[in-house]
């Protein structure tokens, strides 16, 4: 096991007009026996970034680090990483037991068959293939592939486990199993693993620690909670939680040393956070996540409602703001009735309020 | 609404008439392809088994696929060399032959001429090692009359014409006896000649030819057995490729020849299409294309143009009549293309999860690429096989003296020249034949690997 640090790492592609700058400056560190999720939209670099961890992938520039050692130029083998491919890849001529045994020919020369055959009964064992070990994968199911490839890696107790969004092949309910399975492997296993996916539900229940990018900028990194409730950006803001944060553009009408006053159409909205001093024009905007905001008589923003999603335990309305035409959902119980085209009054409390000024979260309060 | 009901009353022997129809037409079509593909191979191999192979008409009915022929060649291969197979003039021997001939009703019985000449047993190279002789132990007893017949209807053959005749016939039967101690002899020939008009109308085994127009009935071989009247050819390919100086069977000798050539350049192909096709399909390094490019180009030559500098450099390098001289001269650009297209359908990841896995480009290539490249390689072995067993232009360049150092289609070559004119084809064909067997077997062994391959089992699920 291993604790991985990235220092100012780089990936270009192509040289001078044609290059395309994939990772920039990337900055970060993994402690030992950490799960860490990278997650962000397609193209924004986080496989990129889990292939030079690996050492599929040249790096640029910049200093990627197992512990104390410089990986830079070593292979993936000598880097000591195991890894689980999106698409599995596994050796489709061999049997279950050679695919899981064929790491160890090369990465473990000085075990005997003996000990070779016993860690790959092991890790049939703990994955539950033990009576798929003479098993083709031509004759296997997405789940059982899946968990092959997951003991290929196992078997080398590699330095670093990465995983390159390895249940997006899966149907939904395998998806949910597998999930809980790698969750009782980390448990278990103790081990440093980088998990790729796009999906932030896998990111929130699997990791210790999320690593949000975008477009090839790290947007924020912390325990999944964290991001959900203070997000740095505005980005992170949307991309965790779902349904996603509602963001208005609001502007600035009055800012005194005990509340702000914004402004939207025809509303305003007045909340007890003091900006900083030194902030005073930008473009911002409220995050209200649709769970926070409520239906209420008494209260004098008036939405309508465009669209109706009955969920059983709750309900999820998309309304229109009537004067300013800003989209907004708002998660209800599930006993709410509502009907299209009906106007309804909604209000939010106002410590549920996120502040972002050009994209950014507004530290208040001075924390 | 209306459309159905048209539909549903359609019988349902309408649409059998039409599965029926459609098979037919595919099944009819493979078999015009295969009546195409296998008739010329089976006209070839009915000439090669014919005493003449340019003899015109083409038919199927010869004399040696008679079955009457058959029996007596395995009773005459008995009584002359207690070998029902391959016949034979051995010590001891007894042959009973008969011959009927038949005359217009006008016309006298001569007796026939019986004489067995001193006939070299064919016209190839070791034709001419013949030492032995049936002439020189044979007693040919005088013949017997044993039947009568005084009404028969005949062919009398009169230039390309045939007329028919009624007359009457007589069977003469004789014997030929091995006179005292001496060597196995492989022939026994037989002449026997009667005056023009007396036609020869059945005889114990059917004659080889007619001689002097129609006069003289001549046999090649009067003791052949089964295998030896049947595929004379063949066994005259081996009896007759004999090397001058060692006396063995040159054929063996040309087929070891073809095999170890063609088998070390098979592996060489392989082993450089796998090799390149790997790096060209799969590593990154400068000047990929352009070697590429020079690859492609290098298959538009054409051998007969380098010959000559390739002739001079062997000759400098002293490997003119070595099977190295073969081997070497190696163009498996051709295969390096399909090797290279067939790796780059590869998943990457395959490749990739290897490289965690700790294998080297080498290990990845042996224990990943090629058991999942079976098909191309199949394809590789097959073809190689083929065009190094088939090649004749360079072997017979740089392949020239002895003899037994030959490829077989060199070798074959030496059949046709034995005395420097073309003419036997019996031999030649026969000889072709053989040369395929070979192939046929390579063939037979490696093409089960051509069902496809599972590499879409990989990835995905």
């Amino acid at each position: 096991m291993a604790q991985l640090t990235l220092t100012k790492i780089n990936k270009t592609y192509g040289e001078g007009q044609e290059s395309h700058h994939i990772i920039k400056d990337a900055q970060l560190s993994i402690n030992n026996q950490e799960f860490v999720v990278f997650v962000g939209p397609s193209g924004c670099g986080k496989s990129t970034m889990l292939r030079m961890i690996a050492g599929l992938e040249d790096i640029s520039s910049g200093e990627l680090k197992f512990d104390d050692d410089i990986v830079n130029e070593l292979s993936p083998a000598e880097r000591g990483v195991g890894m689980v491919f999106q698409s599995y890849a596994l050796y489709p001529h061999m049997t279950v037991r050679e695919n899981i045994a064929f790491g160890l020919k090369y990465t473990r020369k000085d075990w005997c068959k003996k000990q070779k055959m016993a860690a790959v009964e092991e890790v049939a064992d703990i994955l539950e293939l033990t009576a798929l070990l003479d098993r083709k994968p031509s004759d296997m199911s997405g789940g059982q592939r899946q968990r092959v490839a997951i003991g290929r890696a196992l078997v080398r107790q590699p330095r670093v486990f990465l995983l390159d969004e390895p249940l997006s092949n899966l149907d939904a309910a395998m998806r949910v199993r597998m999930r809980a399975k790698i969750a009782e492997f980390h448990k278990k296993f103790q081990s440093t693993i980088v998990y790729v996916t796009h999906d932030q539900v896998e990111a929130m229940t699997l990791a210790d620690k999320v690593v949000v990018l975008n477009d090839g900028n790290i947007e924020q990194v912390g325990p999944p909670l964290e991001l959900y409730h203070h997000p740095k950006t505005e980005f992170v803001a949307k991309f965790i939680g779902s349904p996603k944060m509602n963001i208005i553009k609001v502007d600035l009408l009055e800012k005194s040393a005990t509340s702000t006053r914004f402004s939207w159409g025809n509303h305003s909205v007045t909340t007890q956070k003091v900006l900083p001093s030194t902030l005073t024009n930008g473009q911002f905007s409220l995050g209200i996540r649709p769970e926070d905001i409520s239906l209420d008589s008494s209260s004098d923003i008036e939405v309508m409602v465009e669209n109706v999603e009955f969920l059983g335990a709750e309900t999820n309305l998309l309304c229109r703001c009537s004067t300013s035409g800003e989209e907004m959902l708002i998660r209800c119980n599930g006993t709410v009735e509502v009907s299209l085209g009906q106007a309804v009054n909604i209000s939010f409390p106002d410590d549920s309020i996120h502040l972002f000024c050009d994209g950014k979260a507004v530290s208040i309060d001075g924390c | 609404m209306r459309q159905s009901n048209k539909l549903s009353s359609i019988p349902e022997s309408y649409y059998k008439r039409r599965r029926w129809a459609k098979a037919a037409w595919v099944y009819s079509a493979l078999l015009l392809i295969a009546t195409i593909t296998l008739g010329t191979f089976l006209i070839a191999f009915m000439a090669s088994l014919k005493d003449n192979a340019l003899s015109e008409p083409t038919n199927f009915n010869f004399a040696q696929v008679r079955p009457s022929n058959w029996v007596s060649s395995m009773q005459l291969g008995l009584g002359g060399n207690q070998a029902p197979f391959f016949g034979g003039f051995s010590p001891g021997a007894e042959l009973t032959f008969s011959v009927t001939y038949a005359v217009t009703n006008d016309q006298t019985f001569s007796i026939p001429v019986i004489k067995i000449p001193r006939r070299r047993p064919g016209t190839g190279m070791a034709a001419t090692l013949t030492t032995d002789f049936a002439a020189d132990y044979a007693l040919v007893s005088e013949p017997k009359i044993i039947e009568r017949n005084d009404n028969v209807s005949y062919i009398f053959k009169r230039g390309i014409k045939n007329e028919s005749k009624q007359g009457k016939s007589v069977t003469w039967q004789f014997s030929i006896r091995y006179l005292g101690d001496g060597p196995v002899i492989d022939t026994v020939p037989l002449d026997i000649t009667t005056p023009r008009e007396q036609v020869l109308i059945n005889s114990s085994l059917d004659p080889s030819r007619f001689e002097r127009r129609g006069r003289v009935a001549s046999w090649v071989n009067v003791s052949p057995g089964v295998i030896g009247y049947v595929f004379r050819s063949y066994v005259r390919v081996w009896n007759e490729s004999v090397s001058l100086e060692t006396g063995k069977s040159m054929f063996l000798s040309w087929t070891y020849n073809s095999f170890i050539i063609a088998l070390a350049k098979v592996l060489l192909t392989v082993f450089i299409a796998c090799s390149a096709g790997y790096a060209l399909a799969r590593m990154n390094f400068s000047g990929v294309r352009s070697i590429f490019l020079l690859m492609i180009f290098s298959m538009t030559i054409p051998g007969q143009v380098t010959f000559i500098s390739n002739y001079e450099i062997f000759n400098k390098l002293g490997l003119l009549n070595t099977p190295w001289a073969v081997i070497t001269m190696l163009v498996a650009s051709g295969q390096v293309l399909i090797m290279k297209q067939f790796f780059e359908k590869f998943p990457k990841e395959l490749e990739e999860a290897a490289l965690v896995d700790g294998a080297s480009p080498i290990a990845i290539l042996w224990h990943v690429f090629l058991p999942l490249a079976k098909p191309a390689l199949a394809s590789i072995i097959i073809l190689g096989f083929q065009g190094a067993w088939n090649d004749f232009f360079w072997p017979m360049v740089v392949l020239t003296s002895p003899a037994d150092i030959y490829t077989l289609p060199v070798g074959l070559l030496s059949l046709r020249n034995a005395y420097g004119v073309a003419g036997d084809w019996s031999l030649i064909l026969a000889g072709s034949f053989l040369t395929t067997i070979p192939v046929l077997i390579v063939f037979i062994i490696f093409q089960k690997h051509f069902t496809g391959n599972n590499i879409g089992t990989a990835v995905k699920g």
